[in-house]
């Protein structure tokens, strides 16, 4: 495993937190720099959870096209659904893909839309709740209300 | 991205240009106003001589921010201006501009309307829902509103209103959200039979009138405003932007009470759906926004990414139900 430089990006993110919750905002008194100075927190501690997981969609894109290729194996009829959707990069395309397919099962009663929204609709909705969680310290920090830093 | 310290002398420049004075404005430290993030809104004091006496006038600034939400200055003005006319309380805009090489984004300045935005008491609140139904009840094909997209039959204001939002989306999205392209379907296919045409504010609610005492003094922020269906506004009040005042339920009961305006608990999940699409796609423009450096303050990270996420989970649990009902 690689030796971590010293002080780490985290170690730098955790002093920024600090510094501003304990140096900045209790000498702040404007409500829009208070308000923007919690929101900064809560970007700071976005930064810190993508370094401790997974910063790019690949994990999400490539199950996306796993569950996307089985429903075109088992409905062939899907394929017109999906022509001419290819984009600029893998994920795009995936996700335009899935995109397609979720809106032609809202229109129809078929045993492919059925199996549209039983098979790739929960996947779509685990994965946007699991990039909501990992936004979540933006959200909660977006009133200005700055939380403890942990460390 | 507003640098209110360089823009301060390029105001006052601007104000004297327009304003008959003895000698020239002088404008105070601007003040940020801390409500909405769709524009960057200051208060600006004014002060001057005109003709030996001193002056000192407050004027509401209202600054574009690089294509937030999809809106302009140009499309909020016109419908000020006209909602002004027409005897709706509205402020007063005094000047538009949209020379860049003024303050580097078009905007406009107003009149200060003395009051709050903050909570308002019991008689305001009941003041904004009457006028708020008022403004449903306009005649807006005799008021010569200059939207951008008037729709033929009510369906249609659907429609429109949906694409819109979509096109927001795709503009400032990074990667497509199929949520979303589910959802546009969907609020199309599933939309009500007893639409009506009406004016409608679009982001109505707290924080988006000032009131004085018992009374509202003026309607605020325009940019959504467009003709489409009433509960749209209903349901971005009692089911979005008032949350903080009531919860939905008690907000439907005290919408009939106060209106007289009844919607159906049908009525009511589809709208809140409808809203929760709009909310979503707009805030997209906020990632774009961030990104690429146009504004990147920490607001615009928030509202781009989890603030939008929070809309789609919303919608997508609605969504997800009616089909779980459609198949029992």
């Amino acid at each position: 495993m690689p030796e971590a430089k010293r002080p780490t990006v985290d170690e730098v993110l955790a002093g920024a937190l600090h510094t501003i919750e304990n140096q900045l905002l209790p000498n702040l008194e404007d409500t829009w720099a208070r308000a923007a100075a919690g929101q900064l927190m809560g970007t700071l501690e976005y930064a810190r959870v993508l370094l401790a997981g997974d910063e790019n969609v690949d994990a999400q894109v490539d199950a996306v096209e796993t569950v996307v290729g089985g429903l075109l194996h088992d409905h062939p009829e899907l394929a017109a659904v999906l022509e001419g959707s290819e984009g600029e990069t893998r994920g795009f395309t995936a996700l335009e893909r899935a995109s397609r397919l979720l809106s032609h099962a809202v229109a129809n009663d078929s045993e492919a839309a059925e199996a549209i929204r039983t098979e790739l609709r929960p996947l779509i909705v685990q994965q946007a709740t699991d990039n909501l969680n990992e936004t979540m310290t933006m959200l909660m920090a977006f009133g200005g209300r700055p939380r403890r830093v942990e460390h | 991205m507003l640098n209110i310290e360089v823009a301060r002398p390029q105001i006052a420049a601007f104000l004297s240009a327009k304003l008959s004075t003895d000698g020239g404005v002088e404008v105070g430290p601007l003040e940020r106003i801390t409500i909405g993030h769709s524009r960057g809104m200051f208060r600006v004091n004014a002060s001057y001589g005109q003709d030996g006496a001193a002056v000192e006038r407050s004027f509401a600034l209202r600054v574009e921010q690089a294509g937030m939400f999809g809106t302009n200055t140009l499309d909020e003005v016109r419908t000020m201006r006209a909602m002004r006319a027409a005897g709706f309380p509205v402020a007063n805009i005094r000047w538009v501009e949209f020379d860049p090489a003024v303050l580097g984004t078009p905007f406009f300045l107003m009149d200060w309307v003395e009051g709050s935005s903050g909570p308002p008491n019991d008689a305001a609140l009941r003041d904004y829902v009457s006028k708020l139904h008022g403004l449903h009840q306009m005649d807006w094909r005799q008021k010569e509103i200059p939207f951008a997209r008037i729709p033929s039959i009510p369906l249609d204001a659907v429609h429109q209103q949906v694409d819109r939002w979509m096109d927001v989306h795709r503009w400032g999205r990074v990667l497509p959200e199929p949520l979303l392209e589910e959802a546009a379907t969907w609020l199309k296919r599933n939309a009500p039979d007893d639409l009506h045409l009406t004016l409608v504010h679009g982001d109505p609610g707290p924080l988006n009138f000032i009131h004085d005492g018992d009374e509202v003094q003026a309607f605020t922020d325009w940019e959504f405003s467009h003709i489409g269906d009433p509960n749209e506004d209903w349901l971005f009040l009692g089911g979005m932007r008032g949350r903080g005042v009531m919860e939905p339920p008690q907000w439907r009961e005290y919408i009939a009470d106060v209106t007289g305006h009844v919607i159906t608990k049908e009525t009511w999940a589809y709208w809140d759906v409808f809203n929760q699409f709009k909310g979503a796609c707009a805030n997209t423009s906020a990632l774009r926004i961030f990104i690429t450096g146009a504004n990147p303050a920490p607001n615009m990270a928030a509202i781009g990414t989890a603030l939008k996420l929070s809309m789609i989970n919303h919608l997508s649990t609605i969504i997800g139900n009616s089909y779980a009902q459609r198949g029992e």
